[in-house]
């Protein structure tokens, strides 16, 4: 009876996390024929499936094609179960992330806890429910990266006659399924603090969304690292092979020593020290793997019915006493009123916060990155004679190419100004001001972040870039007007067709669909520039043409789109705003 | 028959008590109002008596079983409508109805006719089938009534239960609850609408800071004190006291 609840529960969860269904629809007979969808949705769906497999195929290109490349030389230097390990425990580090952001809330503070609770199941039944289905969401990404590099690594090998036994095949799948269990338990270990913590910060967004960015910076900045780390490893011999540097498969050999229990059933996988130590390391690995296994039951069990009770109970306790609004005079300026509050209320919710919070500070960072890394290269022994490649103007593209798309497509202020409001835009009707200050005050949080980020993000460019003073100015004032018009541009448009019947994060963010003119529009514009300048960067010409020729469709577009659309925006966006039902 | 002896519940972070020494008796056939300011301690019994909640001190028991002993089997004989409806949105409303029935382990021929009976009921036939994302506030309290009563609970408990439904479906749900207590059961609910509680209800309980004011037999305080309505003694009672 037990089982046949875990299972239901299961069957349920599923559905309602992927829309999968079992078996046949036994569920009812309706009573009354059923209206079928209508075309739009059934066009939706097709547009969405196409949408997952292009992304699925893109996945598996690049997998794919960095393995062929990677996998002969590898295995040339005996480092083929290396590779392997990285790759594993690239996967581990990519499932704690997730396991961290999706397991914690999902395990712990999900909002049908209260509704689970009130059921005739067993804690234990719901829990193991649950922890499967985090399982089950973590073997996707096992599968999606270890399935499609594994297969790689056994065809390019047999292709390059190199030796792949049957063990292989099946340590694969071992592998695939084992993958997740040692960062889930690391996850589940690490859940202790972070349940008292989480549930400490629930009623202090500014400081949970301040956590939430710093968290998120620290995942990127060691993956910059690491790119950076593996891009020195190799260099392109002229035959076209690539070569692995020593000090690279020094650090290589100790990664892998030291990856354990990876490098068991890595080692394994191609019968490196026998088919006695092939079983000894596999059964070692698998003991490993459910332990860790147990570990992750036994804390996380543990931890549920505290963390049930935390997330129930909630808000009720100690009532603190609000503070006292310091100010009750009246407002003269309307517009900055509204964009006060509008920017608090937005503080008040961590996603969204977290947005704001995050442009300016991962666009100085990816800048300083790129900054770093691209002027590391002048006069790199990669250059042989009689090629030229200006890397400090190429270093500008790139910062520029960054800076616009996250301009135009990372600012929520900007490009989602009324559906961000949900359904307290109609509440905003109700309030006796002018929809013109509405608009104004929209604009100001827009074009406000823009120009911070801009100007945050101009910084390292003007310390590490060793760019030109023409280039050095022309950076931020050419994307501050490119800024100013593309704001415009996704204003108008989020508030001819304003998406407000979302009531949670995932619901607003799925809506992202209809954006695409403002998508279209803010990665065109960026990818022409980037491609002109990598072609510019070889060509000898005066470094102000150059110059020109990137910055000039920016003028161009940001020219059009800031007198099309300023106009616009005063004009009819009052009259969308009144008509919106 | 629900008895509730001496429930006491003191949250983690909080020095008061948001229920003490809570003490009642439903009998089986009564329709049960409770009633009380907000935050008088409500939904906190509620959610204690749907163990929701763990409680520090007291007991309940459903027909002799304590909940504290045999939580399941508890809970196997109550059928819940919250005043938030937490749902898997992805779920039609048909998916839900059954997801509940094979929880509460309803049989196929009872599933079935209940199922049948109650979606004609609520007039919800061309939306059983469509995904609860899609439904309107009063369309999922009213899935969630249907997956309440799916198991034909001896104990039926609902918080706020009017909320949202239009007349029709509001006069259904009172017709509901009477029916559900002429075949022996008890129906426990809480809810702000006086006139609603002095309507149907046998009897009705009034709760304020978490202590029990009183338990009065609406047809007694009618034949007895024709002078005074529920809402001027909810008034009185819980008024004079803040």
């Amino acid at each position: 009876m037990t089982f046949k609840s875990y299972l239901s529960l299961i069957k349920i969860l599923l559905k309602n996390q992927y829309g999968i269904r079992f078996g046949k629809k036994t569920e009812s007979k309706p009573l009354y024929p059923v209206e079928t969808d209508s075309k739009k949705q059934i066009n939706k769906k097709v547009l969405g499936a196409i949408g997952a497999i292009v992304l699925a195929c893109i996945l598996l290109f690049y997998i794919i094609s960095i393995s062929i490349i990677l996998v002969p030389t590898f295995a040339l230097n005996g480092l083929l179960s290396s590779l392997i390990n990285i790759v594993v425990s690239a996967v581990q580090l990519i499932i704690l992330f997730f396991g961290m952001v999706y397991m914690l809330p999902y395990l712990f503070f999900s909002k049908d806890s209260e509704f689970l609770q009130s059921l005739p199941l067993k804690k234990s039944v719901v829990f193991m429910a649950k922890f499967t289905l985090v399982y089950i969401n973590e073997l996707l990404i096992s599968v999606a990266v270890l399935l499609p590099f594994l297969i790689t690594v056994g065809i390019v090998s047999a292709l390059n006659q190199i030796f792949i036994p049957v063990v292989f095949y099946i340590n694969a799948i071992i592998i695939i399924i084992l993958t997740p269990v040692l960062p889930l338990a690391v996850v589940s270990v690490i859940a202790f603090p972070f349940i008292y913590i989480i549930n400490a910060l629930k009623n202090k967004p500014f400081v949970s969304t301040v956590i939430s960015t710093l968290f998120t910076i620290m995942f990127f900045v060691p993956v910059f690292f690491l790119s950076y780390g593996l891009n020195s490893a190799f260099s392109f011999e002229m035959s076209g092979d690539f070569v692995i540097n020593e000090s690279f498969k020094e650090v290589l050999n100790w990664f892998h020593n030291y990856m354990y229990p990876n490098n068991l059933i890595c080692n394994s996988m191609l019968l490196e020290s026998g088919i006695g130590g092939y079983f000894l390391s596999l059964i070692i690995y698998l003991a490993l793997s459910f332990g860790f296994v147990f570990i992750s039951i036994a804390i996380s069990s543990l931890l549920y019915g505290r963390a049930l009770s935390m997330n129930i109970e909630g808000a009720k306790g100690k009532k603190k006493t609000a503070k006292r609004e310091k100010e009750f005079k009246t407002t003269k300026n309307t517009v900055f009123y509204l964009a006060k509050y509008n920017l608090k209320s937005l503080f008040k919710e961590p996603v969204f916060a977290m947005n704001i919070f995050s442009m300016p500070i991962m666009n100085i960072i990816v800048i300083s990155f790129f900054c770093w890394i691209f002027t590391q290269q002048t006069g790199s022994v990669n250059q042989t004679a009689g090629d030229y490649f200006d890397f400090n103007f190429f270093t500008l593209g790139m910062c520029v190419y960054i800076l616009s798309l996250t301009l135009s497509t990372g600012n929520y202020l900007a490009i989602t100004p009324a559906s961000i409001e949900g359904k307290n835009f109609y509440l905003i009707k109700t309030l006796p001001i002018s929809y013109g200050e509405f608009v104004k005050s929209k604009l100001i949080l827009a074009d406000g972040l823009s120009i911070i980020t801009i100007i945050l993000a101009s910084i390292p460019l003007w310390c590490l870039g060793r760019q030109n003073i023409l280039n050095s100015i022309l950076f931020p004032v050419v994307l501050i007007l490119y800024a100013l018009g593309i704001n415009r541009f996704g204003l108008y448009f989020d508030f001819k067709n304003p998406r407000l019947n979302w009531s949670n994060y995932s619901e607003f963010k799925k809506s992202g669909l209809k954006l695409w003119r403002q998508m279209l529009v803010g990665i065109a514009v960026p990818v022409i520039s980037v491609i002109c300048c990598s072609f510019l960067s070889a060509v000898k010409i005066h470094y102000a043409i150059k110059s020109l020729i990137v910055f000039l469709p920016f003028i161009i577009l940001s020219t059009i789109l800031f007198f099309v659309f300023n106009g616009k925006v005063k004009n009819d966006v009052p009259i969308f705003i009144k008509n919106t039902e | 028959m629900l008895v509730i002896e001496n429930l006491t519940k003191k949250y983690s972070k909080s020095d008061v008590k948001a229920v003490d020494g809570l003490s009642l008796e439903i009998e089986n056939g009564e329709i049960f109002g409770f009633l009380g300011p907000n935050g008088a301690g409500k939904s906190t019994t509620i959610k204690c008596l749907t163990g929701i909640l763990p409680f520090s001190e007291g007991d309940i028991k459903l027909d002799g079983i304590s909940l504290l002993k045999n939580p399941i089997e508890v809970k196997m004989n109550i059928g819940y409508v919250p005043d938030t409806h937490v749902f898997y949105e992805r779920l039609t409303g048909a998916e839900y109805i059954n997801f509940m029935a094979g929880i509460y382990k309803v049989s196929e021929a009872d599933r079935k006719n209940r199922f049948d009976k109650y979606v004609s009921m609520f007039r919800l036939n061309d939306a059983i089938n469509d995904y609860i994302k899609s439904y309107s506030h009063g369309m999922r309290q009213k899935i969630s009534i249907i997956g309440a009563l799916i198991h034909n609970p001896k104990l039926w408990v609902l918080d706020e239960p009017l909320t949202g439904l239009d007349p029709q479906s509001a006069f259904d749900l009172k017709e509901l609850m009477k029916q559900h207590c002429a075949e022996g059961n008890s129906v426990f609910f809480s809810s702000h609408v006086l006139e609603v509680v002095e309507k149907i209800c046998d009897r009705v309980a009034i709760i304020n800071k978490g202590k029990l004011v009183t338990v009065c037999n609406i047809n007694e305080l009618k034949e007895k004190r024709k002078d005074l309505s529920l809402e001027e003694l909810f008034l009185s009672l819980t008024g004079e006291s803040q």
